[in-house]
This record gives structure tokens, sequence and C-alpha cells, in this order.
């Protein structure tokens, strides 16, 4: 890319800037980078601000761990939330997809990682011990293990739920895995069928 | 019944690996095979027509090792796409060994007739060998118990899935067998044998779960897991005893063929396409009777059969084959060669 005869060094440097984040091709990044230079200089000043503060303003709340602009996030501060449920996930982003819903009261706890010994992540590169913590303070009635449906993250909610297994009046579950949202039965494997068929639930 | 007769040279076997090419998108010889190195270092154009339901176009061009295939004129990426679209299955000399190979030989032929058959076999085995790597990394750190405790855990929900779908299509293919019996010189069954998990100080049998947290220390040591699935054998009897050590050349090769008959069968039984069935050298070591019970055999077959002979082969009057006479003009130096395959369809 950036050997291209004759292009300027400052197109060239955003044009490999933008071609280094994940989903964006070369070509995609020249357009792009291209599209900039024709916008109104304001716009694109207030675009490099925006990154500017990216990193200055953000940062994980010290509690749950998700995304924060300050110590603690909104979900943790806001009182009309159910602070005694907390949905475990693996990432940050997890939580702004299950927000996106606005059918969830409760709280979150993200343990930035999932178990997987080949990558270096074991018990102690999650963020379990504040989930601990959260947990002895006696506050938490329900925990809601939402990790992927991977091997992997079968074996971290299976881990969580073993670790918490004695704590007195803390109900652990899982979220349930079967037929997705307007998924044809004929199209799924026996092990999802019969795993939906376990998770079944009463019509009421 | 398709017969290629001609002398060594002349591309017998050639013409059946370019039909297997076309379903498999590689060749049937094993990566051992010095000829496999000849057809990779070629550059090579197939070209093929298929009628299945209606005409199914596959171009495959190889060019220093490196194989592009083309479905319908849409490239394909993945294999497995190729191989469950025309079902093409080889028992060939060079091909891998059922009868006389390893146990690993004949377990990755079920692996492979099951990822074609149950989707979810590959699923179940991937995860299974996935949690797997996951303990013998642990156990190489001297991780804590409880964290392998969840490992295992994984490991023997997915490998129970695997070990039943295995235990299922091995009851298929031995129902298969069963009716293969015959035109064979003794019935033939298949068996798969899962490692005995005995504790030294009594004869009881532990459960997986107890067995692989029995074995930590020693994997600990090897690297690798002990048990399960993955070190399963898989014997092919006769009266009881393995094939492999008992039978003569002749009931070997009938015995592997059979093998593919039943495998033919079990792929129909799910499938519903009969496959097109690849031969080579399939009369070797068969006395007279035995060659005239095996084409009276293939005969019934209700599929596309393409085999190859040997110059001396006498037909009997009562079998119908079509027999093409190889010579050394149209042979491998000829490296456009035309073919075109019907399969039956589906009844
Ligand atoms: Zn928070």
């Amino acid at each position: 890319m950036a050997s291209l005869p004759g292009m300027p060094a400052p197109l060239a440097s955003v044009i490999e800037h933008l071609s280094a984040m994940p989903g964006i091709g070369p070509k995609t990044a020249m357009r792009l980078a291209i599209s900039m230079l024709e916008k109104n200089r304001h716009d694109v000043v207030s675009l490099a601000q925006s990154l500017h503060h990216l990193h200055e303003q953000m940062t994980f709340c010290e509690r749950c761990g998700c995304f924060a602009e300050k110590h603690r996030c909104m979900i943790c501060d806001a009182p009309s939330r159910n602070h005694a449920l907390i949905c475990v996930v693996e990432q940050a982003v997890d939580v702004l997809m299950l927000e996106r819903m606005q059918t969830f009261r409760g709280n979150y706890h993200v343990l930035h990682g999932r178990l997987s010994p080949i990558d270096g992540m074991g018990v102690e590169q999650l963020r379990l011990k504040s989930l601990d913590a959260r947990i002895e303070a006696g506050e938490v009635q329900e925990l809601i293990l939402a990790t992927s449906a991977t091997v992997d993250g079968e074996a971290t909610a299976h881990f969580i739920a073993r670790r918490y297994a004695a704590v007195d009046a803390l109900k652990v579950s899982r979220i349930a895995r079967g037929v997705p949202e307007g998924g044809e039965l004929e199209y799924l494997d026996e092990y999802t069928l019969s795993r939906a068929l376990d998770q079944r639930v009463t019509w009421d | 019944m398709n017969i290629f007769q001609g002398e060594n040279g002349t591309g017998k076997t050639t013409v059946l690996e370019a039909a297997y090419m076309m379903a498999h998108g590689r060749s049937f010889r094993q990566s051992r095979d010095p000829e496999l190195v000849n057809w990779q270092a070629k550059s090579f154009q197939l070209e093929s027509k298929w009628q299945r339901y209606g005409p199914v176009y596959v171009s495959i061009t190889g060019k220093r090792g490196r194989t592009e295939v083309k479905l319908q004129g849409k490239a394909v990426a993945k294999r497995k796409e190729l191989i469950e679209t025309l079902p093409v299955i080889a028992d060939a000399p060079q091909a891998r060994r059922l009868i006389d190979g390893v146990t690993g030989e004949r377990r990755r032929w079920l692996d492979q007739l099951l990822s074609v058959c149950e989707p979810a076999f590959q699923t179940h085995y991937t995860a299974y060998l996935r949690a797997m790597m996951q303990r013998s990394r642990l156990l190489r750190r001297q991780q804590d118990d409880a964290q392998l405790d969840v490992w295992e855990h994984q490991l023997v929900q997915h490998g129970k899935i695997v070990r039943q779908l295995r235990q299922q299509v091995i009851e298929r293919l031995n129902f298969h067998l069963c009716e293969e019996s015959s035109w064979l010189d003794a019935p033939l069954e298949i068996h798969i044998d899962q490692a005995e998990i005995k504790v030294a100080s009594d004869s009881s049998m532990m459960n997986w779960s107890d067995a692989l947290a029995y074995y930590r220390s020693k994997d600990r040591k090897t690297g690798r897991c002990s048990i399960g699935p993955h070190t399963d054998t898989i014997r092919i009897t006769h009266q009881g005893r393995e094939i492999r050590t008992v039978g003569s050349r002749g009931q070997q090769k009938l015995a592997s063929i059979a093998l593919r008959l039943a495998e033919c069968a079990t792929r129909y039984g799910y499938r519903h396409l009969w496959p097109l069935l690849l031969l080579d050298d399939c009369m070797e070591a068969l006395d007279d009777k035995r060659r005239f019970r095996l084409l009276l055999r293939l005969q019934q077959y209700p599929g596309q059969i393409l085999m190859t002979a040997p110059n001396n082969l006498m037909m009997p009057e009562d079998i119908s084959a079509t027999i093409l006479h190889m010579s050394e003009d149209c042979g491998e130096s000829d490296q456009q060669q035309r073919f075109t395959a019907d399969m039956e369809k589906a009844a």
C-alpha cells in the first residue's frame, strides 16, 4: 500500500492505520481515507478528537469490568437495576450486545477472557477474585453464566458453577442453548436438538 | 460395471485416480506413496461432468502441488463440500489399508465415513480433541485439579457422543456386512474396542472421569492422553478371529472389497446416493472361483463401478460389463483425459 507511487505520506499514513483494523482491507482503507479527505474539515477533526478521547476517557468499571467512563459504569450505578442478579460474560462487548435487548435488568460481571490453557488463560487470568468479593459481600442471589457455547466457554461456565456451588442461597444458572430464533428443526444436529429438549420450558 | 484392462503403465490406475480426485480434491494415494509426489509435481487439468439428479460439473487444476477445485464453475473452499456432493469410494493397493494397515487407519476410515454421514460427529470430535489439548497443556503446567476436572468433564461429554456415533455406524456397517456373507468365505464383523480401564488393586472397571483422573500423573509424563476414543481400536474379524492375522491374501482382498460395499450401502442409507465405487487391482491374489463370485456380486451393485483388471481376466458369460482396453498411446502421457461417469439416481 505504502509503496504506491506518488502517494503523499499523510494519506499513506491514514491508509496504513486503517488497514491495520480488523475487517478493513487495503482497498476499503483507501476509500475511507479518500472520503475523509473529501469531507469538510470540521467533521474530520471531530472524528480525530473522539479517537483521541477514546483511550483517555474510556476505562473498565472496577466493579463489573465492562466499559465505563469513570471508575464505575452506569449499570452498576443505576439504582433501578437489580444488583442481586449478575450475568457473567466473557468480554465487555458481550455486555453491549446484551444491553441492546433492553430487557435484562440485572448487573454484569465481565471475566475478560475464558479458560483456555493453550492460550495461556487459566483461572488466575480471569476476573474471578472480584467476583468472589461481590459474592462474599452477600448481595448476590443469582449468577447467570452467559459464556459462549464452545468447549472453552462450557468449561469456564462449569468451573464457575463449581466454584460457587457451596455458597448458601446463591442460585447459579446457565443460559439456555438450543433452537435459534427462526431456526428450522430439520437443520439442527441431534446434539443441539436433544439439548433443546432437555432445556424445554413449560408453556404458561 | 466398467472394467479397464491393459498392461502396466497404460494408465489404468490413473483413470481411477482421476475419478477419485474429482470427488475428494486429492488422490487416494497415501502420503508415503512416491507416485503421489509425481502427481503433485505435475501440472494437470481435469474436467468432468457427473450425472446425479442433474449434471454436476467438476474441474480440478493442479500446479506445483497446489490444486484448485471448482464445482459447478464455483471455487470450492472446503474439500468436504465436494465429498458430500459426489460420493466416491475407492479400494486400491495404494489407498488406505483397511485390512492389513495399523489400527489408526481403520479408525480414520470410520471417522471419515461418519463425518460425511453424521454432521454432528465432526463438531463433537473437534470439541473432544480441543478439550484433550487443553487438559494436556494444563497437566504440563502442573496446575490444580479443579481446572483439570472441568476439562475432563468436557472431554467425557463430547467423547461419549463420539463413541455413541461410532457405535451406531458400526452397527449399520455390520448389518450390511452380514448381507455380503453369501459370497465371502466366512462372514465378517467389525468390532470397536475401548482400552480397558482397570485399577491395579482390583479388577473392577473405572468410570471414564475417574480413569482420567487416575491417569493424570502418567499423562503428565508422556504428554499424551492415555484413554478415550482417540485410542479405541477397530478390528475386522472373521469367525471371531482378526482377518489381519488369520486371512489368506485372497480372503483379505475379498474382505477389503466387502467392507467397501458395506460402506457404500451405509452411505446410501444416510444420503440416498449410491457411491461410485473404484476398485483398483481387485482381482489380484484371487483364484478363478473367487473372481467369479466377486464379479457376480459386483454386477448386483446398484451404483456404478470402475475397476481395473489384468489382461488375462477371463470374463464369464453371465457377467455383463463394459470392457475398455487401454494401450500406451492413451495412457499417462495424455494429461487431458476425458471421462464421464453416471451415478445411479436415488431410487
Ligand atoms: Zn460496572
